[in-house]
């Protein structure tokens, strides 16, 4: 069975490429581009990985995040942003690594093996 | 210092004290030296702040102390404060009566720093209660004397009101060089006299004593010979009746010598009968009867002598002959000294006489002779009436503030008694009179009256300010004070109606100064009301200006929210599609790279350059809005991380060194790793500029060396030393400023000036220092000083 990743970011055209990336490493991608319909998703089938953006409409990442845990208990989150003080809000919302944008695919890819491996 | 002494509070207070009318001095303990002097005391004592600071006040002022000015010090030590009336002299000599509140400042030891005086001029207010109590006074001897006295005793009441009225230490009243009686304590200051006249002979004197040698103003002058006046009326009537006495006697012992006593004496004597058939009568009475003699009266008819009178009493009223004193005794009834008034039928000039009579007895009382002594009062009861008429003249002016309309009211006044016909003119800046009144006596129509050449003779007086006195029918006086002339007062009088002397000049003139005085007080209230009105309008205009800014402050607040929101959308606004196009370029790469075919190489390198540009473009668009912070004086958002120094720096030393060949670029360490909560991207941008600097500042290559320090557990130190230019000692504070550049660089090296201020931004909102010095071996040294944790610096979301 491949990993469940569930990607989050309002960008379509980011949302789409780390889609296509991961499902290219072999991975069962869905995508989500705003919060309330991340939790849709992850209602449909728990993802055993969460990439996400932190700044989302209706609901943002920090309100996002402590919903998953609230309902499926602890959940590897990968944050993503492109604001400032990008480490203090991974923090935040508990991630266990973040990238800022614009970031190396490369450097994607790494984190979320190393997520799904529980490093 | 005024700060000082009032508490502290800045500039504002200062500020605050130059907007109160009141005088404010600041001045030493101990010296009396004026430290501060507000432009209320500026304006007050006439003394520029520049002329008083240093001066000691009292000498300054010439203050008169209710004391000694040792008292007042004793109650400043004491009580540490001071409450009390002084009296000042300006600088242009003139006195103020000031309230004032004085403070002593101590400081923190409880030692004595300064005193705070607070003068408020009371000065209008103290002339004001002086004229009323004055008014009173006069008014009492008035009253007093209506009662028959003896002289001794007239001269005490007049001198029991006089002394304290004109503030004098004693008064003393003589009569014929003889004392008549003395009040209060004589002083050894100065004397000032005045002769005690009656129609024109002086018969005494009355002198007033003074503590302090002092002059007199108009007022008081004329309150002096009001007095005067009174005392020397009351003496002359107390002589008249014991007069009529003596001559009762004389007349009993011998009528034969009646004629040699009487025939060289002032007064009108004569001398009735039981029956009233008239006996005797001296010259005077035939003269002022209106015979060429006595015999000539002697021989008339008493109905012929009558027919020439009018007579009045004192208040104007027909008055019966029975009334007359000699007609009681007549009657057997007692006699009182009577005045009367009478017309002169042939001249038609109305005149005053006062009239006494005494009856002269034989040894059973009965009645056998009744000797009338009368003595002409024309010219003294138009002294009294114009003395009340000054005195109402001033209850007039000082009753009401708005002195036009008071001086209307003084023109109605002066038409009953002095004038005909009263017509007061205001001047202009240009000297052009306009008229403010005129009254009349009657019914005549007053404008009709006025003579056509009166109007020249105005406009004369308006610009001379002299006095002039026309034809004895007119006074045209100049209603002037300290040099000005603000106006002129004309009285007329009629066809019938009394005749002007030079003497009466003096009381019109008096007049018009009293008008001018009124005049300018009412100027000066209407003035200090405008002050009140414009300060009111200030204080106004100031809670106008702190809603203002509260409003500002409250615009600005919002404005820096709005702008903050936008720093941070703008960030992820233009960053996000960067992220995309260089997501996408990665991942096709990634999928050509797989495929494995030769001939897409070149597309790959295409997207490569496109990745790199879309990196780029992040970094400028980071760059952009770390700028625009610092230009709004905004935090940087720190992404704060554990960084090691000693690898980052390796790092920027490795990738510059790509750029150069003729320096050689080294990280020297102390530690192996020297780790720190830091944003590692911008500090890389730090050291990256530092090393880019030192690279285009060293012109002639060289060694340029980053050594890493931790001089003590919580921070670290990292130099760059090249070995180029260097800066100039003067540039070294200011290269650190925006857009300024070193001297030896501008116009010769390329650069923007932003890049050390950019650096300057960064390492700050770490809580660090940058500072730039001269090399120990040439070139620049740049030394940052990082705290390894953030503390106290701004934080949140």
């Amino acid at each position: 069975m491949p990993p469940r990743i569930l990607v989050v970011d309002d960008d379509t055209d980011m949302r789409q490429t780390m889609g296509e990336l991961l499902r290219e490493e072999g991975m069962a991608v869905e995508t989500a581009s705003d919060g309330r319909e991340a939790l849709e998703r992850a209602q449909e089938q728990v993802p055993e990985l969460v990439v996400l953006d932190i700044t989302l409409p209706i609901l943002d990442g920090f309100e996002v995040a402590a919903r998953l845990r609230q309902q499926y208990g602890p959940l590897p989150i990968l944050a993503v942003t492109a604001d400032g003080r990008a480490a203090a809000k991974a923090e935040r919302v508990g991630a266990y690594a973040y990238l800022r944008k614009p970031f190396e695919l490369d450097d994607l890819v790494a984190l979320v093996k190393r997520g799904l491996a529980g490093i | 210092m005024a700060d000082q002494a009032a508490g502290g509070g800045g500039a504002r207070l200062t500020d605050l004290l130059e907007l109160t009318r009141d005088a404010i001095i600041v001045r030493e303990v101990g010296t009396s030296a004026v430290t501060y002097w507000s432009s209320g005391a500026e304006r007050l004592y006439g003394w520029r702040r520049a002329e008083a600071v240093g001066q000691i006040t009292h000498t300054l002022l010439d203050t008169r102390f209710p004391e000694s000015i040792e008292a007042v010090d004793a109650a400043l030590l004491r009580e540490g404060r001071w409450e009390g009336e002084l009296n000042h002299r300006c600088r242009d000599g003139s006195r103020r009566i000031v309230s004032s509140l004085q403070i002593l400042q101590r400081g923190g030891q409880g030692e004595r720093l300064a005193v705070l005086e607070i003068n408020t001029d009371i000065t209008a207010q103290r002339e004001v209660e002086l004229a009323l109590d004055r008014l009173s006074r006069l008014h009492r001897v008035r009253s007093g004397l209506a009662e028959t006295l003896t002289p001794p005793e007239v001269a005490s009441l007049v001198l029991r009101e006089a002394v304290p009225a004109l503030t004098a230490a004693s008064g003393t009243v003589t009569l014929d060089e003889q004392p008549l009686a003395t009040v209060g304590v004589a002083a050894t200051g100065k004397t000032e006299s005045v002769p005690l006249v009656v129609d024109g002979r002086t018969i005494g004197e009355m002198t007033l004593t003074f503590e302090a040698p002092r002059s007199f103003d108009l007022d008081e002058r004329a309150l002096f010979g009001a007095f005067a006046n009174q005392c020397a009326q009351a003496l002359e009537r107390t002589r008249l009746h014991q007069l009529a006495q003596q001559v009762a006697e004389d007349l009993r012992r011998s009528r034969d010598q009646l004629a040699a006593i009487l025939g060289g004496i002032a007064e009108g004597v004569t001398v009735q009968g039981p029956d009233g058939r008239l006996v005797y009568s001296n010259d005077t009475a035939g003269r002022m009867s209106g015979f060429d003699s006595a015999a000539e009266l002697l021989a008339a008819p008493i109905s012929e002598i009558m027919a020439r009178f009018v007579l009045f009493n004192e208040a104007g009223d027909p008055l019966p002959l029975e009334q007359l004193p000699g007609r009681s005794l007549l009657r057997g009834e007692p006699a009182e000294e009577i005045i009367v008034q009478y017309r002169d039928v042939r001249t038609g000039e109305r005149r005053w006489s006062i009239l006494n009579a005494t009856a002269v007895r034989d040894d059973d009382g009965r009645l056998q002779l009744v000797v009338n002594i009368f003595r002409d009062i024309t010219e003294r009861k138009r002294q009294g009436d114009a003395t009340a008429f000054l005195a109402a003249a001033s209850n007039v002016l000082s009753s009401s503030l708005d002195a036009e309309s008071a001086i209307v009211e003084l023109a109605q006044l002066a038409v009953r008694g002095l004038a005909e016909v009263c017509l007061v003119d205001l001047v202009n800046e240009r000297g052009d009179p306009r008229r403010l009144a005129v009254a009349t006596s009657g019914d005549a129509d007053a404008e009709l009256s006025i003579p056509s050449d009166v109007a020249a003779i105005i406009q004369r007086v308006a610009r001379g300010g002299h006095t002039e006195l026309i034809d004895a029918r007119a006074i045209v006086a100049p209603i002037r004070t300290r040099g000005t002339t603000l106006g002129v007062m004309t009285l007329m009088t009629g066809s019938e109606g009394r005749r002007y002397r030079p003497a009466d000049l003096g009381l019109v003139e008096d007049l018009g100064a009293r008008a001018a005085l009124a005049l300018e007080n009412s100027r000066l209230f209407r003035e200090a009301q405008e002050q009140a009105e414009h300060q009111a309008t200030l204080n106004s205009a100031l809670r106008d200006t702190i809603d203002e800014r509260d409003r500002a402050l409250t615009d600005l607040q919002q404005a820096l929210r709005t702008r903050d929101e936008f720093l941070a959308s703008a960030s992820h606004d233009l960053k996000n599609p960067l992220a995309s196009m260089k997501a996408t370029a990665q991942l096709l790469q990634r999928r050509l790279e797989r495929s494995g075919d030769r001939e897409i190489a070149r597309i790959n390198e295409g997207l490569h350059r496109i990745d790199s540009i879309a990196t780029r473009a992040a970094q400028l668009v980071e760059e952009l809005l770390d700028l625009a912070r610092m230009q709004m004086g905004r935090p940087l958002d720190l992404d704060r991380r554990s960084v090691d120094l000693v690898h980052l720096t390796r790092d920027v030393v490795l990738e510059q060194q790509q750029t150069t060949d003729r320096h050689t670029l080294r990280v020297d360490a102390d530690v192996p790793e020297l780790r720190g909560v830091f944003d590692a991207e911008r500090l890389r941008r730090v050291f990256t500029n530092l090393v880019d600097n030192a690279i285009k500042y060293s012109p002639s290559g060289g060694d340029i060396v980053l050594r890493v320090a931790q001089p003590d557990p919580g921070s670290a130190v990292v130099d760059v030393q090249d070995q180029g230019i260097g800066v100039p000692p003067e540039d070294v504070e200011r290269i650190f400023e925006r857009f300024h550049r070193a001297s030896n660089v501008e116009g010769r090296i390329a650069g923007t000036g932003i890049g050390l201020a950019s650096a300057r931004h960064i390492v700050e909102s770490h809580g660090g220092t940058i500072e730039a010095r001269s090399g120990d071996a040439g070139g620049t040294l740049f030394r940052i000083h990082l705290p390894l944790e953030p503390s106290g610096e701004v934080m949140g979301d």
